[in-house]
């Protein structure tokens, strides 16, 4: 693979976890640009933990993360935030934001809080407003949209930041089936037309055979395995990391994987 | 909820209650001489002794049982009235966080009396207890509903009550100002037994043992109180009946003890988790090790505020206010721990 | 249509400033009428502009209700910023024991040095208190992982602390009761045209910081992940609250002593008025502060003529019930 030699964010002998415990130990992992990557992995294996700390929320115990061959951990985070954006599981907003004052908040790594919006930043605001679909309701509060249309919402900000590569943890979950495929199919017109690197943790296997061009299996305190979904998705590879019985046979529609669990394996 | 408390305070396992019961009698009959001893003339221990036994007209004699003897027995009583209540109100609402003071009982006596107080001068003495037994029920009313709302949790009713006995306090404040009587402020904000007199004592005594005794006997019914509605009525207990019951032992004890000693805080909140932590979650215990851990904690408080700003005296209220609010920071510790 | 809906907010916002400016004028007119002597209307315009009653007017009457307005406009711009940082909407330094802290703090401070150094010591004692309650605060609050009702309720147990400690100091020095009883309860008696010039350069020497961090308190209501994504330091954007909260906090402790409840009912009100956008919300708060002490001042000298009840009980007893009001209508949100 030459994935390394495409990789503006990587890490390298990465030991994750709190103070006494260990998580994840001696991670080296590799995202490759403009591609979507899924991380996938049982409840408590560690995979937000790694993608929050791939996202410098969280310190590693050891090793590093390199943004663009740099330590992270050197840089300072503002100009982290000019290439890299996160999207936390569940955030928190300010009481009463409208759509738009949140998207704006993206552009604060690009100028500041002390200098005023520019011409500039609001066509970028509204380019991102536009691509998440939310022409429409930019002057509605965040706390009277739908589930799905808050999502987009937080992906509008981080579009708005102009990043690169964009982290986005369980964006998923809390949302029915038509909001999850909502926010994944806007994620996937994102890569295809923005060329933007995507990294998400999802919990649904046949969401990352089906969206993500690459899939990081997380089990075991390490990264047990990372390929494409057609290579990776295998019955012995779900047994190992979710301890699931599954078939996996091509998806009627598009040929991706799709597993089918069987039973749970005590 | 106050049931996993006790178990789950007693994880060291129990002590026993009759050993801790005399540890705290013996400690209580040493603050009780120290009491009587300390002060601006200082008694020896023996001539104290010797005079509490065989008064022989003498000053020190009548020191000893005209100022000082009334105002142990005073704390004792007041003590063992704070302690049972804050027993019974923590085992009533299940929150542990639940005081007389904390659910602003207390201020709400104190105000009624100083109210009644500025239209009626001439009452006196026993008079004030009934005005304190009318603003603590009032108070009681109101805590009782917004627990029963069931929408808030432990910790913002403990808030309320706190923001009730703020307010209320901010309210005696502005009516002794406002009559020129501010040098009461301090005895009717944080509580003081300074100046007692045996009348005060005739007052509280027949509240007390009447408060105590009703909590003795229904002592066993609280047990099954402290248990969630349900199963107290899976097991044929009227919980409605036992819950009021307990409702006007709090109102007569925390009532009385405000009107003649004023809103002492912090008594009531800390005893029961004193008792509690040392022997468990049996109620009669508790009621009875109560009615001693609070004498023993407002005697020793009144000797601290007494020996600490030596001469001047320390209002027993502020005393326990120093040595309560650290302690309250440590119950919502543990609280959060659970 | 993002322009109407940001001017209509603007507009909103302008008239409820403007409504609250118009009656704390009113309140500080009538407010200099009243005194033993009593004056008209036009008689107080007169003396404010050197007329026959200028001594009493300008000496007296003018500290007052300027030092009113401008302590309560500080309380009411400290509520916010904590509020703000905290994201925690009883996070007032009132409730949660800074201004006790602070008063302690200059009730020590004037005890221990020597009158001729008071002007300076008790102001130093005042930040000193207000910063040590703060991080106690904030110690103790961080490790019970930061319940919304459990931080207020660690404040006001702190503030219960500094409160008997005060007044345990007042029983060993009985002459200096007088002045702890003003630092306890809060009061604006005896404002002199010297508070209200020490007043005014403190306010003027943190308007640059108020400046700044209303510019940033938006941000607060952010969670931490999400600053850290958009290159914002959470300890740094959140000390920076707390710090300008505390020093305005220190500042009206300064002058009118430990005032109850205002920074918890100034930013509330001044939020369903106008909503919580920190441009909107920041001077709408200060003036509602200002607004409130103001009247509580008046009422507090009217009510019990020929007695004076000092404003910070008034305060108290107004600003208390809200705060129960407002526990009732959070009851079951949050956590």
């Amino acid at each position: 693979m030459t994935e390394a030699s495409h990789s503006r964010l990587s890490s390298k002998d990465l030991s994750l976890g709190y103070a006494t415990t260990k998580i994840l130990e001696h991670v080296d992992i590799a995202i490759p640009d403009g591609k979507i990557t899924a991380m996938i992995g049982a409840n408590g294996s560690g995979k937000s933990t790694l993608l929050k700390t791939l996202g410098r929320i969280l310190q590693p115990i050891d090793g590093t993360v390199l943004l663009d061959g740099r330590a992270i951990a050197g840089l300072p985070s503002r100009d982290i935030a000019r290439t890299l954006a996160l999207l936390p599981q569940s955030p928190v907003s300010p009481d009463g934001l409208t759509v738009r004052q949140l998207c704006r908040f993206g552009r604060h790594p690009h100028k500041g809080m002390l200098t005023r919006t520019t011409r500039h930043d609001e066509e970028i605001v509204e380019q991102a407003l536009a691509a998440t679909g939310l022409s429409d309701l930019t002057e509605r509060p965040l706390d009277r949209l739908s589930g799905g249309q808050r999502q987009r919402a937080w992906i509008a900000m981080a579009l708005a930041q102009e990043t690169p590569i964009l982290l986005l943890d369980e964006p998923t979950t809390y949302l029915d089936i038509a909001h999850q495929l909502e926010v994944l199919n806007l994620l996937r017109d994102l890569n295809r037309t923005q060329g933007r690197t995507i990294v998400m943790v999802v919990h649904d296997l046949n969401h990352a055979a089906q969206y993500a061009d690459h899939i990081v299996a997380v089990a075991n305190g390490g990264i047990h395995a990372a390929g494409r979904p057609v290579d990776l998705l295998t019955p012995d590879l779900i047994r190992t990391v979710f301890d699931v019985d599954a078939m996996v046979i091509p998806h009627p529609a598009d040929g991706t994987p799709l597993c089918l669990p069987l039973s749970i394996d005590f | 909820m106050a049931a996993s408390i006790a178990k789950s305070e007693t994880r060291n396992g129990p002590v026993n209650p009759i050993a801790v019961g005399a540890v705290f009698l013996v400690l209580l009959a040493i603050a009780i001489v120290a009491g009587i001893t300390f002060g601006v003339s200082n008694l020896p221990v023996s001539r104290a002794l010797n005079l509490l036994f065989s008064p022989d007209g003498s000053a020190d004699s009548a020191l000893v049982w005209d100022v000082r003897l009334p105002r142990a027995m005073l704390a004792i009583a007041v003590g063992t009235n704070l302690a049972i209540a804050g027993v019974l109100i923590q085992t009533l609402t299940r929150n542990p966080l639940a005081s007389p003071q904390t659910f602003g009982i207390n201020a709400g006596a104190s105000l009624v009396i100083v109210v009644c107080l500025i239209f009626w001068p001439e009452i006196r003495g026993a008079g004030m207890v009934w005005p304190a037994f009318a603003g603590a029920a009032t108070i009681g009313f109101a805590m009782w509903a917004l627990a029963a709302s069931g929408t808030m949790n432990d910790m913002k009713l403990a808030l309320a009550g706190i923001s009730i006995q703020l307010v209320l306090a901010a309210l005696v404040q502005a009516i002794l100002i406002a009559n020129n009587t501010a040098q009461d402020i301090v005895y009717w904000l944080a509580g003081s037994i300074n100046g007692a007199q045996w009348s005060k004592v005739w007052i509280i005594l027949p509240f007390t043992l009447t408060g105590a005794a009703a909590a003795l006997i229904a002592g066993r019914h609280f047990d099954i109180l402290a248990l969630d509605e349900t199963t107290g009525l899976s097991l044929g207990q009227n919980a409605k009946r036992v819950g009021g019951l307990a409702a006007i032992i709090i109102v007569i004890l925390a009532g009385s003890a405000v009107a003649v000693s004023g809103p002492i805080g912090f008594i009531g909140l800390l005893v029961p988790h004193i008792v509690r932590r040392l022997v468990g979650g049996d109620h009669m215990a508790v009621i009875i090790l109560s009615a001693i851990c609070g004498p023993l904690l407002l005697n020793s408080a009144d000797l601290i505020g007494r020996m600490t700003a030596f001469p001047a005296e320390t209002p027993v209220g502020i005393v326990t206010a120093l040595i309560g609010a650290p302690a309250f920071l440590m119950i919502l510790w543990r609280q959060r721990v659970r | 249509m993002s322009a109407s809906v940001t001017n209509r907010a603007d507009l909103r916002a302008f008239s409820a400033g403007m409504i609250a400016l118009a009656v704390i004028l009113a309140i500080a007119v009538l407010g200099m009428t009243i005194g033993a002597v009593t004056l008209s209307v036009s008689q107080v315009v007169d003396g404010l502009a050197g007329g026959k009653s200028a001594f009493i007017v300008t000496q007296y009457r003018a500290p007052r209700v300027v030092i009113s307005i401008l302590a309560g406009a500080s309380f009411g711009m400290a509520g916010v910023f904590l509020q703000g940082a905290l994201r925690n909407p009883l996070a007032s330094p009132d409730v949660v024991g800074i201004t006790k802290c602070a008063g302690l703090g200059a009730f020590l401070a004037g005890l221990v040095s020597p009158p001729a150094l008071a002007i300076w010591s008790i102001p130093a004692g005042v930040v000193a208190g207000a910063v040590v309650g703060a991080m106690m605060l904030l110690t103790i609050g961080r490790s019970f992982g930061g319940g919304i009702a459990a931080l207020a309720l660690v404040g006001v147990a702190i503030g219960l602390f500094g409160q008997a400690l005060m007044q345990y100091v007042m029983v060993l020095f009985p002459t200096r009761a007088d002045q702890s009883m003003i630092w306890l309860a809060g009061s604006v008696y005896g404002s002199t045209g010297a508070k209200v010039m020490a007043l005014s350069l403190w306010l003027v020497l943190c308007l640059p910081l108020v400046f700044i961090a209303g510019l940033r308190l938006d941000a607060g209501g952010f969670g931490d992940e999400t600053l850290i994504s958009l290159g914002i330091l959470p300890g740094r954007l959140r000390g920076g609250l707390i710090t300008v909260s505390v020093l305005l906090t220190a500042g009206a402790v300064a002058s009118v002593g430990s005032m109850g409840f205002l920074g918890l009912l100034a930013p509330h009100a001044a939020r369903l008025l106008v909503g919580a956008r920190a441009r909107h919300l920041l001077p709408v708060s200060a003036l509602i502060g200002a607004l409130t002490l103001s009247a509580a001042d008046l009422i507090g000298r009217v009510i019990a003529l020929p007695n004076e009840i000092p404003a910070g009980i008034v305060a108290a007893v107004i600003g208390g019930p809200y705060l129960i009001f407002l526990l009732i209508k959070e009851a079951g949100r949050h956590d």
